[in-house]
């Protein structure tokens, strides 16, 4: 970037959250990792459990123009291809990850089935109402996200979960 | 901007009672635990005589005159607390049942608990989940229940509830 280009808002913000406490307490915890960040792509892979039991890694690709005003697009991103995640890399198991992790297409992209991701939300306005608590709003930042996905993706970490 | 510990001071991160952020204590080498209570009880607005800190997983709260040196596990997780215990009401059905938890306890530890005291089917189990009382804010199986208590309070009251699963 050339001096005097203005730095975009999401651009900062998400380099913000990146380099905040939550974040790095995450990593330290070993919850996720920061794979690469060229704005306006953001890739974390998020640690989970599989059915088994044995923990595995989820690689998430976000699109975050505009953030935070705009709801992220997000989806699974293949670690062994660097492409959109096959069907075969989708995490298994407690039916409410296998629902997040469906592959649900839509405006002619692939986005996580959640009600805080961008086309997800402009395409069922009634989650707003019926889950705001999974719904994006002005309150919500970087780590919201990433604290839904974890605990969607550990489901499986629990006596009794589908092995 | 790197946040590496310098020669002469560490970064420690530490979860304060009723404070969602996490904040960030830099602290000199050579100082004590004594001066992460001090710089918490600052943020939580309570004395730091009053103020238990605890090491990541630990039920038990670390001596006050425990040195911080190069060998101090500085990059785990701290937690900052006024109490020694967690008083934890969970309700579900028309009944509820108590427990004492530390402020490290994960909220996980709390619904296994709680699913097996109001027996819940095994089969179902799996989609329960534990909320602020009275909501349906849903609390991270991962997040540790003192960060939902309020500096001055030792009580919490949960919900046992059914997880959400959007489907349009």
């Amino acid at each position: 970037m050339d001096k005097g280009d203005v730095l975009d808002p999401a651009l900062t913000r998400i380099e913000a959250e990146l380099a905040s406490p939550d974040f790095r307490a995450g990593v330290q915890e070993g919850k996720w990792c920061l794979v690469d960040f060229k704005f306006p792509i953001l890739k974390i892979d998020i640690n989970g459990t599989k059915p088994d039991g044995t923990r595995a890694l989820y690689r998430i690709w976000f699109e975050v123009r505009g953030f935070p005003g705009q709801r992220v697009w997000a989806q699974q991103w293949s670690r062994i291809n660097d492409c959109a995640a096959t069907p075969a890399e989708r995490p298994t198991g407690n039916e409410r990850v296998e629902n997040a992790f469906r592959g649900w297409e839509s405006g002619g992209g692939i986005h996580l089935y959640c009600p805080w991701e961008r086309e997800v939300a402009a395409t069922h306005p009634n989650f707003l109402t019926e889950f705001p608590e999974k719904s994006w709003n002005n309150n919500r930042n970087l780590i919201f996200i990433l604290e839904e996905l974890y605990g969607l993706l550990n489901l499986n970490n629990f006596p009794g979960s589908p092995r | 901007m790197q946040h590496q510990s310098t020669i002469e001071s560490v970064v420690i991160l530490v979860e304060c009672a009723g404070k969602t952020d996490i904040q960030e204590i830099e602290i000199p080498l050579g100082s004590k635990v004594r001066d992460i209570a001090i710089r918490a009880g600052e943020i939580c607005g309570i004395p730091f005589e009053e103020i238990k800190i605890f090491d990541q997983d630990s039920e038990v709260e670390l001596d006050l005159e425990l040195l911080i040196d190069s060998k101090y596990p500085h990059h785990h997780t701290h937690h900052a607390h006024k109490q020694k215990h967690i008083k934890v009401e969970v309700f579900y059905g028309g009944g509820e049942h108590k427990k004492e938890y530390p402020p490290t306890a994960k909220v996980e530890t709390v619904r296994e608990w709680a699913v097996k005291e109001f027996r819940i089917d095994p089969s179902k189990a799996p989609k329960m989940e534990l909320a602020k009382h009275g909501t349906k804010v849903e609390l991270p199986r991962d997040a540790r229940i003192g960060r939902f208590v309020p500096p001055k309070e030792d009580e919490l009251k949960l919900d046992l509830i059914e997880g959400v699963k959007p489907n349009g």
